[in-house]
């Protein structure tokens, strides 16, 4: 068996390593390129937390129909990098918000440092994570939600079509 | 062993390089990107609550983020192009005029 | 007649309103009419009720009405009801009789005055008022006269109101007497702390009875201090030291205002109260001491600005407040009957010597100075004539009404009981005051109707006798001043004459009965010689007509020479005391525009500036200028607000970590 802590370091390392990368690229497409190693090393520890099908929808849905949009726009737009030379607007805004975004894992990290202490480690039931599981639940306790998400999806639907209409 | 706190500081670094990317970035895409990396931290952290308190409810919570972000792209990026159309520009800081 | 004395109040309040309402529409002849026929009704019915209350036996004389139950919470139970006790049948026919006189000689006074109607309306109302707190049965009824009479004089006084002087002394008196209302006020609530009641038929029992019985003693601080504020209030009203500034002023009203109001019937209120409240003051000897003193102090000071002022009026209105004076001297020694009885006499001179006045300065063509005055007497004889008779009555000679007054109070503070030394003090400045009383009024007399006339050759043409409804009145009240003083002889005399009793002694008995009990027991029965008694009569008798001759020695026999050579060598004094010892002056610096600075600080300061400035408009302000800075905030950069929500969530976690 593979070693499971080494694995979940490597992909953890992975995905903080693509994460810097997506926001520090100064073009667009590095940094899409950045957020797809996040995805699919985010659906490999999605595996070791015993949630398959999550994984594979992580993989289908982020990887294969977001980040494909996304990139899609990115080469519509052939938007150009950030130049460092250009004028800098609203800067003290944003280098507070920098900060406040290392306080903020300074914060979680010294705040949860006991808690694996206090949750205990319960074994994971035969079948957890197996579509006929998921399915079990998702179709009985959350049949309404689901019907509602559907509803929601219908409504971007009209939304973005509605949008890219050139007339009328 | 990879631990609770393990998944919970890998969470919140992957969030808070979110919010700071959201923060510093003035490419509107690469805003996009951020958003997607704050929605896949909080992804992360509820399928490691989901494994560790053996509920799966978690796992069905995590599916119905993937619609609402998959929606939200969708329409976020048509408004974007919009927008695109009539200044050619995706630097949000010339977006100013909704002020004071 | 129990039944009915609700009348006598009710008539000239019905008169108030149908000449106040409609007497512009029905006519002089019909206002007149109204306006002395109520009064003259209500006199009538005066007259019966207290011929009904002498004919019921000495110890029932007492006649209760009681009107409705005015105001019942809690404790506080006061009904509007009236009584009619000796001590109020005397005030009632006082002051209605002379009430009835003055109105029959405002018909002739008023008319070539265009508000007329107004005039009488408001004289019914001011008899209403009066009649209310006379035969009210309780502090509150007494209360509400008390008020209503100071807001009939002000009405009166201001009465002419387009010449601004006669509103400012308006004014005046009505602030002033306000403040002396405080005091009365005071001693009203604590009269119903210390008693449980306002109705004298509660109070006064009591406080024999608490005396009595060893709750209360002699002197005890809370009756001193009912007394003293009670006093103040009296003060106010009836123009004593500290408060009698407002009566000079008055005069700029009407003559039969002066009259029937700042001589006979409204500046007598405070008499009328203590006299009334006497139980409450025979046991606080100190207030006893502080108001002889006080009033000693008036008569005399009020008698030495009487002898420098031109102005009649001026020097009848000082008369009044020294005359005033001595009916507090009377009061004050516990003398209760003796300084009503000199209200009873008082009434009828100076009422007398007012309408004179009014005549004369009728005749005058207006002009009220008297050192244009002179040799009237052939001119106008009534006037004359009655005059005369007052005047001997007010310098206290005998046989007339003055004397008999005057002499009782000046003996019963010779012989005061809880105080001897100071009474004998009193008597001392009482008999000089007398004098100099004497001095101003015939020298008044003297410059008026004797020597060369000194007006103007139009004046002399107008001089004219007044008709029959002004000199009417006039020969009623001089003969009510030559005959008044006969109800009051004193058992001196009396037992000389052979038994010839002291009639209004022994009427007020009942109403004073239980102070006399007091005084008796607390200060032994006092026994003193006859011969001290003569003495002392012939003595003020003496210093009287010392006073006269002195006026006719200065002002017939030296007029020319003599009072300009007094003025020049004692012109210190003679300034001093003309300028009224810069009374009006010190109150001014020293009392009105402290406040009036005081009110202007309010005023710009706490109210423009304070709550104006900062509480209202300065919160308009306040969010104006925040909500400008804080909408800054939105500069419509969508990272600014991610920005704000990351703070938002940090702030919480740090809230729960930490």
């Amino acid at each position: 068996m593979i070693d499971m802590d080494l694995y979940f370091w490597v992909f953890a390392s992975m995905s903080v390593l693509a994460g810097l990368f997506t926001i520090a690229a100064k073009d667009a497409l590095p940094s899409a390129m950045g957020l797809l190693t996040v995805f699919i090393a985010l659906a490999s520890l999605y595996l070791h937390l015993h949630a398959p099908l999550i994984a594979i929808f992580q993989v289908a849905i982020y990887a294969g129909a977001i980040l494909v949009l996304i990139v899609f726009v990115i080469m519509l737009l052939m938007a150009p990098g950030e130049r460092l030379s250009a004028i800098q607007a609203n800067v003290s805004y944003r280098s507070s918000g920098a900060i406040l975004g290392l306080c903020l894992i300074g914060l979680v990290a010294v705040g949860t440092k006991g808690v694996s202490d206090i949750v205990s480690m319960k074994g994971v039931p035969e079948g957890f994570g197996n579509p006929s599981m998921f399915g079990d639940l998702f179709f009985r306790n959350f049949l309404l939600h689901f019907e509602v998400v559907s509803v929601l999806l219908l409504v971007a639907l009209i939304g973005g079509i509605y949008l890219c209409k050139k007339k009328f | 062993m990879a631990t609770l706190t393990h998944y919970i500081v890998l969470s919140s670094i992957l969030f808070g390089l979110g919010a700071i990317g959201f923060c510093t970035r003035r490419n509107a895409l690469i805003l996009f990107m951020s958003i997607e990396l704050m929605l896949n931290a909080a992804n992360l952290l509820l399928l490691a609550f989901s494994n560790f308190m053996a509920d799966m409810a978690g796992q069905v919570m995590v599916l119905f983020i993937f619609a609402v972000a998959a929606a939200e792209v969708a329409v976020g990026l048509a408004i974007l192009i919009v927008l695109f159309r009539h200044v050619q520009e995706v630097d949000i800081s010339k977006f100013n005029v909704l002020k004071w | 007649m129990e039944g009915y004395l609700f009348l006598i109040p009710l008539i000239p309040f019905i008169g108030f309103l149908i000449n106040g309402l409609l007497g512009q529409k029905i006519g002089r002849s019909a206002v007149y009419c109204i306006g002395c026929s109520s009064i003259g009704l209500a006199f009538l019915f005066s007259v019966l009720a207290v011929y009904q209350l002498a004919c019921s036996p000495a110890e029932d004389r007492l006649f209760v009405q009681s009107l409705w139950s005015w105001i019942t919470v809690g404790n506080l139970n006061i009904d509007v009801s009236l009584m009619m006790d000796p001590l109020s049948a005397v005030m009632i026919l006082v002051v209605t009789g002379v009430s009835f006189v003055i109105h029959i000689y405002s018909i002739g006074y008023m008319a070539h005055d265009e508000s007329y109607w107004r005039f009488f309306s408001y004289l019914n109302m001011f008899v209403f008022f009066m009649i209310m707190l006379v035969l009210g049965s309780n502090y509150l009824v007494m209360f509400v006269g008390w008020e209503g009479v100071g807001l009939a004089s002000y009405l009166l006084i201001g009465f002419w109101y387009k010449e601004n002087v006669n509103a400012d002394a308006g004014k005046k008196a009505f602030i002033v007497n306000r403040i002396g209302d405080f005091g009365f006020l005071l001693g009203m609530f604590l009269i119903f702390i210390t008693f449980g009641s306002l109705s004298y038929f509660d109070v006064f029992p009591k406080a024999v009875h608490m005396y009595e019985h060893g709750l209360l003693a002699m002197n005890s601080p809370v009756m001193v201090a009912i007394c003293l504020l009670l006093f103040l209030g009296a003060t106010g009203k009836s123009a004593q030291i500290p408060l009698f500034v407002w009566l000079p002023d008055a005069m700029a009203g009407p003559t039969p205002v002066s009259a029937l109001i700042h001589a006979a019937t409204m500046v007598t209120a405070g008499v009328y109260m203590v006299a009334r409240t006497n139980i409450l003051f025979t046991l606080a000897p100190t207030a006893l001491l502080v108001m002889v003193l006080m009033s000693a102090a008036t008569a005399f000071i009020a008698a030495t600005i009487g002898i420098l002022q031109n102005d009649i009026k001026r020097v009848l209105a000082y008369s009044t407040v020294s005359q005033l004076g001595y009916m507090f001297i009377g009061v004050s020694v516990a003398a209760y009957g003796a300084g009503i009885f000199h209200l009873m006499t008082h009434a009828f001179f100076k009422a007398c010597l007012f309408l004179c006045s009014g005549t004369v300065i009728h005749a005058m063509s207006g002009d009220q100075d008297m050192r244009s005055m002179g040799g009237l007497w052939k001119k106008i004889p009534i006037t004359y004539v009655t005059m005369l008779f007052a005047t001997i009555a007010i310098s206290g000679i005998p046989p007339f009404a003055g004397f008999f007054s005057k002499d009782e109070i000046l003996w019963k503070a010779f012989t005061f009981p809880y105080y001897p030394v100071v009474g004998k003090i009193v008597w001392f400045i009482g008999v000089l005051a007398a004098g100099i009383t004497a001095f101003y009024m015939f020298r008044l007399i003297f410059m008026t109707f004797h020597g060369k006339f000194r007006g103007t050759e139009e004046q002399a043409r107008h001089v004219h006798e007044s008709p029959f409804t002004m000199t009417g009145p006039l020969m009623v009240l001089a003969f009510g001043a030559l005959c008044g003083g006969w109800l009051g002889i004193p058992h001196l005399i009396g037992n000389y004459f052979g038994h010839i009793p002291n009639i209004l002694e022994n009427f007020f008995e009942p109403v004073f009965a239980n102070s006399h009990e007091i005084i008796g027991a607390y200060a032994g029965v006092q026994h003193h010689s006859t011969v001290l008694e003569w003495v002392l009569m012939a003595g003020s008798v003496a210093v009287a007509i010392g006073g006269i001759s002195l006026a006719y020695y200065i002002y017939i026999r030296r007029v020319d020479v003599l009072p300009k050579r007094l003025a020049e060598t004692y012109s210190i004094y003679h300034k001093l005391v003309y300028n009224k010892y810069f009374v009006d002056e010190i109150y001014y610096y020293v009392v009105v525009l402290p406040f009036y600075y005081l009110s202007m600080f309010f005023w710009k300061v706490v109210d423009a500036f304070c709550i104006d400035g900062v509480g209202v408009n300065g919160q308009a302000w306040l969010v104006q200028r925040g909500s400008g800075a804080l909408r800054l905030v939105q500069n419509g950069y969508v990272q600014t607000y991610g920005v704000f929500m990351l703070l938002g969530l940090v702030v919480m976690l740090w809230f729960f970590i930490v």
